[in-house]
């Protein structure tokens, strides 16, 4: 027999409410938080199958104000929308923000996703990154696209700003020249790329 | 009888001329010097009158250990050797190597906290120190043999757990540019030569004791958990290198590069070092692969594990297996290392089929392990490899040697980047084999002088990162201005201190290191963004000097400079405060002698402070600023033309240095005109014999 969606629960945070048993925004939220325990997003698609699982049952049409609920009475259950129509999950216990944004536009808009972690480290760390990296975990995008994305970015709205600089090992830097001059930033690609190295 | 816990209580004294072994009460001669380095000095002071070369049989080698080796202190691994160092140049002077591996630990165990080696053997001899039974034995058998046989012969003789520091042949045939290796890799660069010198060939330790912690056991407890909260990757680098779910920041250069999906490809099960959450104490071990950090992502397939010192989670030294390189070059698959250790090999070549990083990268670092710490040969911070670069492509090797012993090295080889190569050059360095190896072996200093070379042109080229006195810089102005510089003044070989850059570089952004800088030296302008150097700031010299004391702290207490110190913190809850009161928090609690951040720093600083006055006493000037604490030329030049103080340029400015110059030694009590500690300075410390000493020879500024 499959239980139905109380108005409230309370959980221990490891999905048990106060009798000891498993309610569904418990099921969830402990669901939530084990996935962003290890790294990923919940997509809110997963939902009923996951509470089908526990032999928990939505009414029909019911998923938005469970989980806007669910977001309501768990302090720490984030929703993020990815644009297209798709909703995603996570625990900022276990994820921040930002992360939670990689793995979300490195689904939907890794060009946005380039350009806003390019400029998120000049501005804040004052310091050009590898492209290698966009390649590399959590980002995982396809090398063809980054480089693709790299060599039309200065002719294309709103990335002006995303320069590169070749270091004499030839790695490629990213930075943004609205926080980072490009003296400055050829010395900082070199320093990371060769002269770390060699100063270990 | 010892009244405190962390000490042995005991040293003990070899005289290998008349075979003489005797000990002595730690507490009563040496407590005021903690241990390490400071039993080092102390020992140098009293014993080895100035005039005296490294290799005479009145110059000692002490291995000395501190307070913490052989707790539960994590990263207490260190051993200090100091001795006269032969590669300082062009007169030798007091110097320190520090090994860690199991050797500090095995010696508290057995009893010991350190071991003064004097004299000259008639023969070559092993040291056995087996709890208090402490044997002179015969070496002739394993004489000539490389540093893993040695070991493998001694540990059957003593006990499968025996730690065995040996020299290799480069050590026996007095090459300056030699180690000393306990545990497979962890070795002391630049002493080897000098047990040589006394016909000794290791020294086999086993203890079956333990060390006795002052305090109560729940507050020991308690605060080894803090210590390991604070922790964060390799270096203290306390960010990850990449975005992790858990992580605020990262920066792609930190060391601390565990993520999902890096794996330990050669474990023999699969091993996924996992996002690594700071709070998850019991994987800190997961969080830095040194192998890959330097030899690029794709060592992940071949990394078994880390490997590393006593009581240290951080595991620097990575265990690698490649499997092919057993049929290639006749080597075992399977090697361990760290830094420029783990690249001796890869690091003679200018380029490499693959590049650096590539897989013939990989092979030449096995290579180069391979034979480097079993032949026993000190690379001087990556110097050697490149003055070999710089001399072959400058042609000076061509012109130096005969045409005959030219044509006996394959050059072809060499230029084709095969790791190959290194067979057929370093067995030779080990031997003295012909000019090339022999030069290559005395060391940078001694090199340039017989070759005719000029030290000025290593100092006007910045590639070469040469600094002064036959070694290289170690960290210094190239990320942290005036601070680095300040810090590779001192020593009388590369600084070894990381306790600036450590900070410098530890991840988190510029505000965040600015805050930490104001609450531990007092003005937010201690640090620059890097490339971004601003003018002198009096908070630059004190960082400089805490740097310093750090340094030696940790080297006295036998805790590891490279992984603290612990200013800094992984923990966002904290702000990502660490805690600068570690060193005397532990040293408090192991011994029972209770002393707080400011006390035990004015013990670093006397530590410090005997260290200058060997050094001044062995160059017989006071004259340190104009003779010793020289800058090479590279530090004022920019190759795009930048001047000091503008965005990307590393470069300094000669007036600003001489401002940062007298308010280090203001900082540190020393007369500015010398740079030499003054009368009341030494009298401070405890030093008044010191300075009384020194003046009766005008080594005093008046």
């Amino acid at each position: 027999m499959k239980g139905t969606v109380n108005d409230r629960e309370e959980t221990d945070g490891q999905g048990r409410n106060g009798t000891g048993q498993t309610g569904p925004a418990a099921i969830a939220a402990a669901a939530i938080r084990e996935r962003s325990s290890v790294g990923d997003l919940f997509p809110r698609a997963e939902l009923d199958h996951l509470l089908n699982e526990a032999r928990h049952q939505l009414p029909e049409g019911d998923m938005p104000t469970f989980v806007a609920r669910l977001v309501r009475e768990n302090g720490d259950i984030r929703e993020l929308s990815g644009g297209d129509g798709d909703f995603y999950l996570y625990s900022d216990l276990h994820m921040t923000g930002a992360y939670a944004e990689i793995l979300l536009h490195r689904r939907n808009d890794p060009r946005r996703l380039i350009a806003a972690t390019v400029r998120q480290n000049s501005r804040e760390c004052g310091r050009p990154i590898a492209l290698e990296i966009f390649m590399e975990s959590p980002f995982h995008l396809e090398a063809g696209a980054v480089h693709a994305f790299v060599a039309t970015m200065a002719a294309t709205a709103g990335y002006e700003d995303i320069a590169t600089v070749t270091t004499s090992a030839a790695g490629i830097y990213l930075y943004s020249t609205a926080d980072l001059e490009e003296g400055h930033a050829a010395m900082l690609a070199e320093w990371f790329d060769v002269g770390q190295n060699l100063n270990p | 009888m010892n009244r405190y816990g962390g000490w042995a209580g005991k040293v003990l004294r070899v005289d290998l001329s008349t075979g003489r072994i005797g000990t002595e009460d730690t507490i009563e001669l040496y407590k005021d010097y903690l241990g390490g380095t400071g039993i080092g000095y102390k020992v140098m002071w009293d014993e080895v009158p100035p005039g005296t070369k490294p290799y005479d049989p009145e110059n000692r080698i002490v291995f000395a250990v501190g307070p913490l080796a052989g707790t539960g202190v994590p990263c207490n691994g260190r051993t200090a050797v100091t001795t006269l160092w032969p590669t300082c140049w062009p007169i030798p002077l007091v110097a320190s190597g520090h090994m860690g591996g199991h050797f500090a630990a095995k010696l508290k165990y057995a009893g010991y906290d350190a071991v003064i080696i004097q004299g000259k053997a008639e023969r070559p001899v092993w040291l056995m120190i087996a709890d208090d039974k402490v044997e002179l034995h015969d070496a002739r058998r394993i004489w000539g043999q490389g540093i893993r046989a040695a070991t493998m012969a001694i540990a059957e003789i003593m006990a499968p757990d025996a730690v065995v520091a040996a020299i290799g042949p480069a050590g026996e045939n007095l090459v300056p540019m030699s180690v000393l290796i306990n545990s497979v890799s962890h070795s002391a660069g630049g002493v080897g030569s000098v047990m040589g010198s006394k016909n000794l060939k290791a020294i086999g330790v086993r203890g079956t004791g333990s060390v006795r912690i002052a305090g109560k056991k729940e507050d020991w407890e308690r605060l080894i958990k803090y210590h390991l909260s604070l922790l964060g990757g390799n270096n203290q680098h306390v960010v990850p290198n990449s975005p992790q779910p858990w992580a605020e920041f990262y920066d792609p250069k930190s060391r601390w590069n565990a993520a999902r999906g890096r794996r330990w490809g050669k474990a023999g099960h699969l091993v996924d070092t996992g996002t690594c959450d700071p709070r998850q104490t019991n994987r800190i071990a997961y969080r830095s692969n040194m192998a890959a950090f330097f030899m690029g992502d794709d060592v992940w397939q071949y990394t078994v594990r880390g490997n590393g010192c006593t009581s240290c989670p951080i595991r620097c030294h990575t265990i690698t297996k490649v499997p092919s390189i057993t049929a290639k070059y006749g080597i075992p698959a399977v090697g361990q290392n760290t830094c420029v250790g783990f690249m001796f090999g890869s690091a003679f070549f200018k380029d490499l089929p693959g590049g650096l990083r590539g897989k013939t990268g990989l092979e030449a670092c096995m290579v180069g392990m391979h034979l480097a710490d079993d032949l026993g040969i000190w690379c001087n911070y990556m110097q050697l490899q490149r003055d070999f670069v710089k001399l072959y492509y400058g042609g000076v090797i061509k012109r130096k040697l005969g045409a005959r012993e030219f044509a006996s090295y394959p050059w072809d080889k060499y230029e084709a980047g095969d790791p190959a190569f290194l067979f057929d050059l370093l067995p030779r360095i080990a031997r003295k084999e012909g000019e090339l190896a022999t030069v290559l072996g005395l060391g940078t200093g001694y090199l340039l002088e017989r070759w005719g070379l000029s030290e000025e042109e290593w100092g006007n080229d910045k590639d070469l990162s040469y600094w002064k006195m036959g070694h290289p810089k170690h960290h210094a102005s190239e990320e942290t201005g005036q601070c680095g510089l300040l810090i590779n003044l001192i020593y009388n070989r590369d600084a070894q201190c990381h306790s600036h850059t450590n900070f410098i570089r530890n991840g988190l952004p510029l505000p965040f290191q600015k805050r930490l800088a104001a609450e531990t030296w007092g003005d937010p302008e201690a640090v620059d963004a890097l490339g971004d150097y601003r003018p002198m700031h009096p908070a630059k010299a004190r960082m400089a000097k805490w740097a310093l004391l750090r340094k030696e702290l940790h080297d006295s207490l036998s805790l590891c400079n490279w992984m603290g110190p612990w200013v800094a913190s992984p923990l966002r809850e904290r702000g990502y405060r660490g805690d600068d009161s570690l060193e005397s928090m532990l040293y408090t609690l192991a011994t029972g002698d209770d002393k707080d951040r400011a006390e035990l720093d004015r013990v670093g600083e006397r530590i410090f402070l005997l260290h200058r006055a060997l050094t001044i006493r062995g160059m017989g000037t006071k004259e340190m600023r104009t003779r010793h604490d020289k800058i090479p030329a590279w530090v004022y030049m920019d190759k795009t033309g930048k001047a000091p103080f503008t965005k990307g340029t590393t470069r300094m400015d000669k007036e600003d240095i001489r401002a940062a110059l007298d308010m280090f030694y203001d900082e540190l009590g020393w007369d500015r005109a010398t740079g030499a500690p003054t009368r009341a300075t030494y009298r401070k410390f405890g030093l008044a014999d010191v300075a009384a000493k020194l003046a009766g020879q005008n080594l005093v500024p008046e």
